[in-house]
């Protein structure tokens, strides 16, 4: 396992709830982050965020997000397209979660400069501590 | 022996009959007429005798006013008809002047002409209306009365200057004019307002048509030789040698002229007051008694008699005697007689009887007649052989009157002149040339010659002359000159060259044909000798001809060449006769120039040869028909055709040679072709070959009008090479080209259409009319027919190359249509490109096919990637949840968990396999469906598959307690696919089950209604928590999207439903509000009704 800091604040944003609890309970067995905030749409996620932004509270951002790309209202693709018009969308890294590889996602996730990573579920511990936000 | 006198007047005239000839002759025998072949002089009196057919010469010549008009017999007409031209003078022959009269006005106008006549002499008239009341009033008239030419119309006219003088007998005869309207005469005395007395003789004539009465007045002139002593009158009467006698009806002489002293030897008292009728001999008196008698009474004219009257020594001499009723003549009163002595004349031709009788052998001899004429007698006597020559003569010749009358009328004044008016001595000779009527009636050519006897003072009184008969001499003559000018006529006007040589063979004459041939003129060869012109080649045959014609005298047809004068040969025929007299021997040569006709017969014969030719190798058979259908004429190609040889055929009935089946139809067409006189007319039939079968053959032909003004039918014959068999396939593509959908057009090397079928108008638009000439691409091309494809088609047109191109073409109207051309050069049997032929197929309906399944393709490209979407999903699905079952497992595993922990993860892993569960179970829904196949038009019950879903949910309805009503018409049919049908209704039930309201039980209502558009709507109304629509509404159908903040919200469902509904042609439509329900309205298709 290679040497990673964990980090102040992550997002998990995924529909579904399960999925979301099995995150939680292997970043908090492994100490990787002090606060998990979960949203089961990108819609609410993209909210929270955009009231930050509004509030100019850059310490109050995640470190980062965990984004599942399948969501009822929106999906992966949405949230990324309306971040990257976004100011702060440098300051933030994104990771797509997915239960599959699927080559034209992980081809689409690159063209966003905010996505730091692709993440198969369930996540392995060495992929996510991979991350840049965890090496920094 | 007394002389001749010459005449006491002279007057010209003109148009006399010969009637008025004779008339004047007798009348006024001391007068010489004169005829007048031109105007006359203005300051000669003349003497105009005419009818009516001389009235346009009266007005020629009526400007001169000199002329007395005097007119045989004053008919109304001609006086009328004169006056209309203007000519108001005129003088009645029936009231004519007696000589001495005529000749007192000839003389006394004389000096003054110019005014007598009017004055004078010349007549006046006017008209009366029944009541004697002035209608008509010539201005002269007027002038000559004194009184105006205008105002006294419709006076009356006994009022007018009328003499008091006038007798008692005068008035009365003025009023019977009122009781009767025969014609009257009588003297009448005018007052001339100076005071003078004018005296007129008034004739009046009542013409019925116009109901008035026409006078003529006539100046009565004083003769009574007491009454005009200074006339000359008197002493001409006195002087004359003729005697005079005025005497009573009874013949009491009351007048004799000195000379009857002369003539008879006696005084005039003497004789005066006895009658005359006792002066002649008892054998004539009877005779001139009855003549007195038929004069008196009947008014019979008296011709001259010849008389024996007593003289006074008691002999009796030979007298020529006229006598005239002279009763009605003013101051005359009685009868006028003329007595000529002619005893003297009887004497001389006792004389001459003995010197004709001593030539009476010699002119017997000579076959001329011998005559004498007396010239002032104009007596005349003839020799012997008269009868024999011209005779026998019904009518004695005895007067030069007489003569003339047998002589042809245009002669008669020529011939009469010259016996009247002699010329001077010493020409002793008269000769004339005449046609003369024998006894026979026949017209004999006379040549007469006479020798002028004249006595002491040189005066012609007797010419004696010999009359030959020369008609045979004369007729020979004609007949020679008839003769020579027909030969002239041949020689000059001949197209063979002829001339005439010398017997040394030098040119004496030629005519204009030889000058053509030789190009020389008659007088440039005349004296050149023939054989110097001849060809050198032809001199060896020129010789002996020579020698031939000497012999035989004549030269049968050689060819000769003739040098021309360009120096050219003329290629002749040539034959010759000689002639040989006692003087001479001359040669007629005739020449025939057949250079020129050679090349015309070789032109001809080259042309005939040609169009024997042509006609032979013709496929047409040229046939002209007569009016009676008959065969008049066939060019011999028949023979082809039919077998028969063109003269088998002529004469023949044109039907005599078709099928029986086709005869109706061959006579419809000719009836056709005689309708439409002139225009072409066709048609096919079989007609009869020689041996007997039958040949196709088709007839184009038309009605005209031959050049003898017949009608004729001209007529194409061709025998159509295929049989009834292939000319019927040949009709019936030529008609499927016609009724074809596919639009055929054919055109000309530069793309012009030339024709165009039905079908092309019908896609097109154009008719035949519109596009014929136009190029098919500025006809029919437009903006979208791409410039690529155009230069596509006109690269394989040029190359000549057939080609298949889909393409724009526009509609007359201006909409595109798609077609698919396949265009084909045609080709001439020498490989030259004559056309193109173009089929072209209306490609819009699969055009719009093709664009529908291109659409479609799209969809299902769209759908293909969904669909990969969806099973990559599903498959990302189960292993979410596999993923979620295994990490749960793994937590479990661990020995150390808490029991909090475990209980919420061993849940957890119940959730997850029962979301494993659901998904596999939507996945198996999916696969069990029957496959794709079967058709989305299938009449299917809809509240079949309703309770079928429902049963297939009976246990989780149970659980929720739900409440579904159905209200479905159970008969209600919908057109679909049985699988998508069940897994629409699956999915919306389970979703209003799934979406269910948490404070409530679910309720589902499902009922159906039939549409106004024929669709069958199934609505399904729930109570769940419903949709917010205006946020979701674009998204509702979406695949991927689950708008329900529901834990359980997965759904592809609404997306498959909408799907397979637009699979099966039906729609949905959603109704919702938040918190209330949802209604999905489904439109399905409904089977066609019975």
């Amino acid at each position: 396992m290679k040497a990673h800091t964990p980090i102040n604040k992550l997002w998990i944003v995924d529909d579904d709830a399960i999925t979301r609890m099995l995150i939680r309970r292997k970043l908090g067995k492994h100490e990787l982050c002090e606060e998990i905030t979960e949203f089961a749409d990108g819609q609410p996620a993209w909210e929270a965020l955009t009231a930050l932004g509004e509030k100019e509270d850059w310490s109050a951002l995640p470190s980062l997000i965990l984004l599942d790309i399948n969501m009822p209202v929106m999906g992966a693709w949405e949230f990324l397209d309306r971040l990257g018009q976004h100011p702060f969308a440098k300051r933030l890294a994104v990771a797509i979660i997915s239960s599959s590889i699927d080559w034209q996602d992980l081809q689409k996730s690159k063209e966003y400069s905010s996505v730091c990573g692709y993440l198969a579920k369930p996540l392995s511990i060495d992929e996510l501590t991979a991350l840049k936000p965890f090496q920094a | 022996m007394k002389s001749s006198q010459s005449p006491l007047a002279k007057l010209y005239c003109f148009g006399l009959s010969a009637q008025e000839r004779s008339f004047m002759a007798q009348h006024y025998p001391d007068i010489l007429l004169v005829e007048a072949s031109a105007a006359p002089n203005q300051s000669q009196p003349w003497l105009l005798l005419g009818s009516e057919s001389k009235a346009s010469e009266f007005s020629r010549w009526s400007t001169l006013n000199s002329l007395i008009y005097c007119l045989p017999k004053a008919e109304i007409q001609q006086i009328w008809h004169l006056q209309k031209q203007g000519i108001e003078r005129f003088l009645p022959l029936e009231a004519a002047p007696d000589q001495a009269e005529l000749i007192a006005l000839i003389k006394s106008a004389s000096p003054k002409a110019g005014n007598w006549t009017s004055e004078e002499s010349c007549s006046l008239f006017w008209t009366l209306d029944k009541d004697l009341k002035l209608k008509h009033w010539p201005p002269e008239t007027a002038a000559r009365f004194g009184l105006p030419a205008t105002g006294l119309l419709g006076g009356n006219f006994l009022d007018l200057a009328l003499h008091p003088q006038n007798s008692k007998a005068s008035k009365a005869k003025w009023l019977r004019l009122k009781e009767s309207f025969e014609n009257h005469s009588f003297s009448y005395l005018f007052r001339h307002p100076d005071g003078s007395k004018l005296d007129y003789y008034l004739k009046f004539s009542f013409l019925p048509e116009q109901e008035q009465w026409l006078v003529i007045a006539q100046r009565n002139l004083d003769i009574k030789p007491s009454a005009l002593p200074e006339l000359r009158f008197r002493k001409l009467i006195e002087h004359s040698h003729d005697a005079v006698i005025i005497a009573e009806p009874d013949s009491q002489m009351r007048y004799l002229s000195p000379s009857i002293s002369r003539i008879l030897g006696y005084s005039i008292p003497e004789v005066q007051g006895l009658w005359a009728l006792d002066f002649l001999h008892p054998d004539d008196r009877p005779e001139v008694e009855a003549r007195l008698l038929g004069l008196i009474k009947d008014r019979k004219a008296i011709p001259e008699l010849r008389l024996r009257v007593r003289h006074q020594n008691g002999h009796y001499l030979w007298a020529l005697v006229n006598i005239n009723d002279r009763r009605s003549v003013p101051g005359v009163e009685g009868l006028v007689i003329n007595l000529q002595e002619v005893d003297e004349l009887f004497h001389t031709r006792e004389e001459l009887k003995n010197s004709l009788e001593r030539f009476k052998w010699a002119s017997r001899a000579t076959q001329d007649v011998i005559w004498e004429y007396r010239v002032d007698s104009g007596l005349l006597d003839w020799g012997e052989n008269l009868q024999e020559i011209l005779g026998p003569f019904e009518e004695a010749i005895n007067t030069l009157e007489d003569f003339i009358q047998r002589v042809e009328p245009s002669q008669q004044d020529s011939l009469r002149s010259g016996l009247q008016a002699f010329p001077p001595a010493p020409e002793n000779y008269w000769q004339a040339q005449y046609r003369f009527r024998n006894a026979a009636g026949q017209w004999r050519y006379i040549k007469d010659q006479g020798y002028l006897v004249r006595n002491e003072e040189g005066e012609v009184y007797k010419v004696i002359g010999a009359m030959r008969d020369f008609t045979v001499e004369r007729e020979y003559q004609e007949e020679i000159q008839k003769r020579e000018n027909r030969f002239r006529g041949l020689f000059e006007k001949a197209l063979i060259g002829i001339s005439q040589l010398s017997s040394g063979g030098r040119f004496l004459s030629c005519n204009a044909a030889l000058e053509n041939i030789l190009g020389h003129r008659e007088s440039d060869i005349t004296g050149l000798a023939l054989a110097d012109l001849i060809h050198p080649e032809d001199q060896e045959r020129f010789e002996q001809a020579e020698v031939e014609l000497e012999h035989s005298l004549n030269l049968p047809p050689s060819p000769l060449r003739l040098r021309r004068r360009d120096g050219l040969y003329a290629e002749c025929i040539a034959t010759a006769f000689s002639e040989k007299d006692a003087n001479a021997s001359f040669s007629w040569w005739y020449l025939l120039d057949i250079s020129q006709m050679q090349k015309t017969t070789n032109a001809l014969e080259k042309t005939q040869r040609r169009l024997n030719e042509l006609v032979q190798n013709a496929s047409d058979v040229l046939v002209v028909l007569n009016e009676e259908s008959k065969y008049e004429f066939i060019t011999a190609n028949i023979e082809k055709v039919l077998g028969y040889r063109p003269e088998e055929m002529l004469g023949h009935h044109n039907l005599e040679y078709v099928h029986p089946d086709d005869i109706p139809h061959v006579q419809a067409a000719f009836e056709e072709a005689v309708a439409h006189f002139g225009s072409d007319s066709r048609s096919r039939f079989r007609a009869r070959h020689k041996d007997g079968h039958w040949v196709w053959v088709e007839v184009n032909g038309k009605m005209q009008i031959n050049p003898e003004g017949a009608a004729e039918a001209l007529l194409h014959v061709r025998k159509l090479e295929n049989s009834q068999k292939q000319y019927l396939d040949l009709l019936k593509k030529a008609r499927v080209a016609e009724v074809t959908n596919q639009s055929i057009i054919i055109t000309d090397p530069e793309e012009r259409i030339e024709w165009a079928n039905a079908s092309f108008t019908k896609l097109s638009g154009f008719s035949l009319k519109e596009a014929q000439g136009k190029k098919v691409s500025e006809l029919l091309h437009g903006p979208e027919s791409k410039a690529t494809y155009q230069k596509f088609i006109r690269e394989k047109l040029s190359a000549g190359e057939a080609f298949t191109v889909e393409t724009v073409n526009y509609h007359k109207k201006g909409f595109p249509y798609w077609i698919e051309s396949s265009v084909s050069p045609v080709r001439s049997a020498e490989g030259e490109i004559i056309g193109f032929v173009a089929l072209e197929k209306d490609i819009s309906e699969r055009r719009k096919n093709f664009q529908a399944l291109e659409e479609q393709l799209e969809n299902l490209n769209a759908d293909h990637s969904k669909l990969r979407n969806y099973s990559y999903t599903l498959s990302h699905n189960f292993r979410s949840h596999v993923s979620n079952i295994s990490t749960i497992s793994d937590e479990l595993k661990n020995q150390k968990l808490k029991a909090s922990d475990r209980s919420m993860l061993e849940d957890m892993l119940y959730q997850s396999t029962q979301q494993l569960q659901r998904s596999l179970t939507e996945l198996n829904r999916e696969l069990d469906k029957p496959g794709d196949g079967g058709s989305m038009d299938q009449s299917l019950k809809a509240l079949d598959f309703v309770e079928r879903v429902l049963a297939q949910m009976q246990s989780r309805i149970e659980e929720l307690g739900a409440q579904i009503e159905i209200d479905l018409d159970p008969q209600a049919l919908v057109l679909g696919r049985p699988a998508y049908l069940e897994s629409i209704f699956h999915n919306l039930i389970s979703n209003a089950l799934r979406y269910r309201h948490p404070e409530r039980p679910p309720k589902l209502r499902i009922l159906s209604t039939l549409e106004k558009t024929g669709e069958l709507k199934i609505s399904l109304c729930d109570n769940g928590v419903g949709i917010d629509l205006a946020k979701n509404e674009k998204e509702l159908f979406k695949f991927k999207r689950s708008f329900h903040q529901h834990p359980d919200s997965q759904g592809i469902g609404l997306y498959l439903v909408r799907e397979q509904l637009r699979m099966m042609q039906a729609r949905v439509k959603v109704e919702s509000k938040v918190n209330q329900g949802s209604c999905f309205h489904l439109y399905f298709r409904s089977p066609p009704t019975e």
